[in-house]
């Protein structure tokens, strides 16, 4: 199907980020990859800066629902909440950052995400797009992001000028990091 | 290799019923009896389906295994091969050997790869061994009966010689449309008096409607015995005696009225040269006899012999009568028990299906949902019954009032159907104890070879049934306990002897149901535990005190093998040794909201006991509410809730306690321990509030009330995991839905009443200092002031 033309648009494809309607899509729909090794992320803003999760480690992004508090765990752990009878744990993520909590608007979503096979609920102050980067536009952390912050972070990429902060949902959803401290020790041993 | 999770759990499954039926081999063997040859016929059955099964899938070294050992069990059934312990040895590596194949393809990156080839060279050698065999130890058979016989029925028949039965012959007669079921009965009571060789073919026939066999079989008992046995009309037992063949007729058997002493069925001499055939020829009229005097409208003479072939092969039934046919025609020498025994297995593997359990716990879940729906309907249901009674007041139909209470009729209805569905998921669950029992009688019996002692396992109620979750976290504690009891607790046979304890070490297993929990107990007759000894350990090891230890009772000293970091370091010492990672199996057990304690007395052995929920899936909770919080606690482990003027509390140096029925019981205040806000601030309790309620929960033998605001009822809930992450979070065992679509936190007791006595540090794990020892002491008032509360802990 790979006509002269088609790898031309690609190739911008590829520069811009941007996918490029095809013939094809005007017949079929707007569905295309246009490069395979585009990665694609879900974006999110929290206190006006925009992250990015692979769209794949994203089950679903649902309103907020309730949620139960936890006793004896972090504050960034908003409780357990059921969300079509599968039970997890959800974190709000302005706090997990340092950013300060998450303001429940109309707009709050909880970004339903799967980690070591278990899914987690992750709330952000407002969902944006779903965009598309090419890998050679990741560029790795920089140096003197405030260290623990650092460790969330898995990359930075640009998207129409603007920074995405691409987070590690490994460092994120760290398990360890679920309890108060003083009782870190005791189950996760026996575990 | 394409081996699915399917074939796995199969061949586990094989390789266990295999290594079940070996065991069961030895203890006849042990026990000075014989083995059951039907035993070896399944042992060699389990290798040939296991063979057969990872071809199927591919997995190579299993299927060469497998087939090598075929072989080995193919002799050893037939006799070419002696079995023997060493030969009973071999096979039982042969099961650890196929764990490790199969650990192996589940894993196939890990570990180094088994070593098959040793064992394979020993399977040689055992078949190079030589042959003994007395060959004319049957001579004074008659050709026309080893002439049909197969070559393990052979063996069979010198087995029961060599083992000095006296071989019998039955003849029977039996309705052709009834002939499997006859023949099972039949075989079914000659096996309480002997092994069943094979059945021997009969000539003619007496009817069209009946067919004549003769059964082949080795018994140490007289005739008058097995014709009491056999007890059935028409029956004839003959014994084919030793030297020449002689045929001592038989007093064929007598109905119940015994009409006459047996007409002798003499002439049976006969031996006519030709094949059993003759035989039966000659026996015939004396069955004819017996039948006629009892009244049992036998067979009508010898006429009609030659439809037998073409009549049995038109009935329905299978093995039986098709070789009954066979042989009153041609004679021809199939192994009829090998076709038995396969139909038989065929049939029980179509019964069962293998389910994974998280399709179950999908299940359940969507039961758990529609209890949800089903609440939510309620709901609707009684919001419409206030609006038709307001439209009723307003003077409005009733027809839709008639709807109504028809809906809520139906909704009653499916409440029940709801709770029958709930409990039939719950009874797929449940999965008899017996797995695990049988691979700990392998552990018994592997370590009683390794540590040269003589152990017998005695196994009861191995039937009992618990929630399959619950039967696999169980393995590993129980193993660890045994292992414990018989490195430590059962002695040398040298030692037993010198104590007048009989050489063998008896470990005994048992299970039973107590109401809603199952019981295992776990006892030795080794030398047991002194408590004096592990009191005094726990003083040098500063888990107690030493005027605590003063006043300790001997049941709590022992209790104290539990005390995590108790047993490790002791593990060299003289000390009995038993509790090397007690701590581990009482964590274990707990986190199944399960209970475990120690009974020892020295020199007389020791007894562990377990008790379980028989489900984790599903359980009655207690609804309460604290601080606005709502939580359930297990009920199982709740002993009940009282009412607690808060005059009543008194506190023991700053640890609040209240007394009931003459027992001190510290409290702990959930909103506190929970840090859950101070919606009933509660610095000092008498200031603030006059009554509280107060839960009693306990564990083992602490009990501790926890103090709560509100306490909202009983409710079977489905419990939910709540994640890795959140799995962490001490005193919190799970989550669960009430019906109203909230999501309610499930309380670990165990956990909660470990921190309430033994301090948090104690239950991080950090040195739980003298604490400790409140863990075990809630039988003494006095002690509970020292360290009975949870306060001090930094809350």
């Amino acid at each position: 199907m790979a006509s002269n033309d088609d790898d031309l648009w690609q190739a911008l494809g590829a520069i811009t980020g941007e996918q490029v309607a095809t013939e094809a899509d005007y017949e079929h729909g707007y569905k295309r990859e246009m490069r395979s090794d585009l990665l694609r992320y879900v974006t999110f803003m929290i206190s006006g800066e925009i992250y990015g999760l692979p769209i794949e480690q994203i089950v679903e992004i649902s309103t907020v629902f309730p949620t139960t508090p936890v006793p004896r765990t972090s504050e960034f752990v908003i409780g357990i909440g059921n969300m079509r009878g599968s039970v997890m744990p959800v974190i709000d993520l302005g706090v997990r950052l340092n950013l300060g909590a998450v303001e429940r608007k109309r707009e709050t979503r909880v970004l339903i995400v799967r980690h070591q096979d278990e899914p987690h609920g992750i709330v952000v102050e407002r969902v944006l797009e779903v965009i598309s980067l090419p890998p050679e536009d990741m560029e790795s952390t920089p140096g003197g992001i405030g260290s623990t912050r650092a460790d969330f972070i898995l990359g930075l990429g640009r998207h129409r000028r603007r920074l995405i902060i691409i987070l590690d949902l490994g460092t994120v959803l760290a398990e360890r990091d679920f309890l108060v401290g003083r009782y870190r020790r005791e189950r996760g041993v026996a575990q | 290799m394409s081996e699915s999770p399917e074939f796995v759990s199969e061949a586990q499954e094989i390789i266990e019923t295999f290594s079940r039926q070996l065991l069961e081999i030895e203890g006849q063997l042990r026990d000075g009896d014989d083995y059951d040859p039907d035993l070896l016929n399944g042992a060699f059955r389990s290798v040939h389906t296991l063979k057969g099964l990872s071809s199927l899938s591919g997995v190579n070294e299993i299927v060469d295994l497998s087939h090598k050992l075929e072989n080995t069990l193919d002799a050893l059934r037939l006799g070419k091969l002696p079995l023997n312990q060493s030969a009973l040895d071999l096979l039982f590596e042969s099961v650890d050997l196929f764990g490790r194949l199969l650990a192996g393809v589940v894993e196939p990156d890990g570990g180094q790869p088994v070593e098959v080839d040793s064992f394979l060279a020993k399977l040689a050698k055992l078949a190079e061994a030589p042959e003994e065999q007395a060959e004319d130890a049957l001579s004074w058979l008659d050709d026309s009966i080893l002439g049909v016989l197969t070559e393990y029925e052979e063996h069979r028949l010198r087995e029961n010689v060599r083992l000095g039965r006296a071989i019998y012959r039955i003849h029977a007669s039996f309705d052709l449309l009834a002939i499997d079921v006859g023949i099972e009965a039949l075989k079914a009571k000659l096996k309480n008096y002997g092994e069943v060789i094979t059945y021997l073919p009969s000539a003619d026939l007496a009817a069209d409607d009946r067919i004549e066999l003769g059964i082949l079989m080795g018994s140490k008992h007289s005739i008058p015995e097995l014709a009491d046995g056999i007890a059935e009309e028409g029956v004839a037992v003959e014994a084919l005696a030793t030297g020449e063949r002689f045929v001592i007729p038989a007093p064929s058997e007598a109905p119940e009225p015994l009409p006459e002493p047996e007409p002798e069925p003499a002439p049976t001499t006969s031996s006519s040269g030709t094949r059993v055939e003759a035989i039966d020829d000659d026996d015939f009229p004396d069955d004819e006899d017996d039948g006629s005097s009892s009244g049992s409208a036998p067979d009508s003479g010898g006429s009609a012999s030659a439809p037998a072939g073409g009549d049995s092969g038109g009935a329905s039934s299978a093995g039986g009568d098709g070789r009954g046919g066979d042989r009153g025609g041609s004679v021809s020498s199939e192994p009829p028990m090998d076709d038995g025994g396969d139909q038989v297995s065929l049939k029980s593997l179509s019964q069962t299906v293998r389910v994974d359990l998280r399709r179950l716990d999908h299940l359940m879940n969507l039961v758990g949902e529609l209890a949800l729906v089903h609440a939510n309907l309620t709901n609707i249901g009684d919001r419409m019954q206030r609006t038709q009674l307001a439209n009723h007041i307003g003077g409005l139909s009733s027809t839709s009032g008639e709807h109504l209470r028809e809906f809520q009729d139906q909704l009653r209805v499916m409440n029940r159907r709801l709770s029958l569905l709930q409990q039939g998921i719950l009874e797929v669950r449940m999965v008899p104890l017996g797995q695990v029992f049988d691979k700990l009688a392998r552990v018994v019996r592997k370590l009683g070879r390794e540590s040269q002692k003589d152990i017998r396992l005695a196994i009861s109620g191995a039937e009992t049934e618990l929630d399959k979750l619950i039967v696999e976290e169980l393995s590993d504690p129980l193993m660890h306990m045994i292992r414990n009891a018989i490195d430590h607790g059962i002695e040398l046979p040298a030692e037993r002897v010198a104590v007048g304890k009989p050489r063998a070490g008896k470990i005994s297993l048992s299970a039973f149901q107590k109401g809603n929990r199952v019981v295992i107990e776990l006892t030795d007759d080794g030398r047991g535990m002194d408590w004096r000894i592990i009191r005094d350990k726990a003083v040098k090891r500063g888990f107690v005190s030493a005027e605590e230890s003063s006043d300790i009772t001997p049941g709590q000293a022992i209790n104290l093998i539990f005390t995590p970091g108790f047993s490790t370091r002791d593990k060299a010492t003289e000390l009995s040794g038993r509790g090397v990672g007690m701590d581990v199996v009482k964590t274990n057990i707990s986190r199944l909201s399960g209970m475990i304690d120690v009974a020892s007395e020295p020199g007389r052995g020791s007894r562990f006991r377990i008790t379980l929920p028989v489900t984790l899936a599903i359980i009655q909770a207690l609804v309460i509410e604290t601080s606005g919080q709502t939580f359930c606690i297990p009920l199982n482990s709740v002993l009940e809730s009282i009412m607690v003027q808060s005059d009543e509390i008194q506190t023991i140096e700053g640890h609040e306690v209240v007394s009931v029925r003459g027992r001190t019981l510290p409290l702990i205040h959930l909103s506190k321990v929970f840090e859950l806000g101070e919606e009933n601030p509660i610095r000092d309790p008498r200031s603030n509030y006059d009554r509280l309620y107060v839960v009693v929960v306990g564990l083992a033998q602490h009990r501790v009330g926890l103090v709560v605001d509100e306490l909202l009822g009983q409710q079977d809930v489905v419990i939910k995991p709540i994640g890795r992450a959140l799995r962490q979070v001490p005193g919190i065992a799970g989550a669960t839905e009430l019906g109203d679509n909230r999501t309610v936190l499930l309380l670990d007791v165990a956990t909660l009443v470990g921190e309430a006595v033994g301090g948090v540090e104690a239950a991080v794990g950090s040195g739980g200092g003298r604490e400790g020892i409140g863990v075990f002491s809630n039988h003494d008032v006095g002690r509970e002031k020292e360290h009975g509360g949870w306060g001090d802990h930094g809350f």
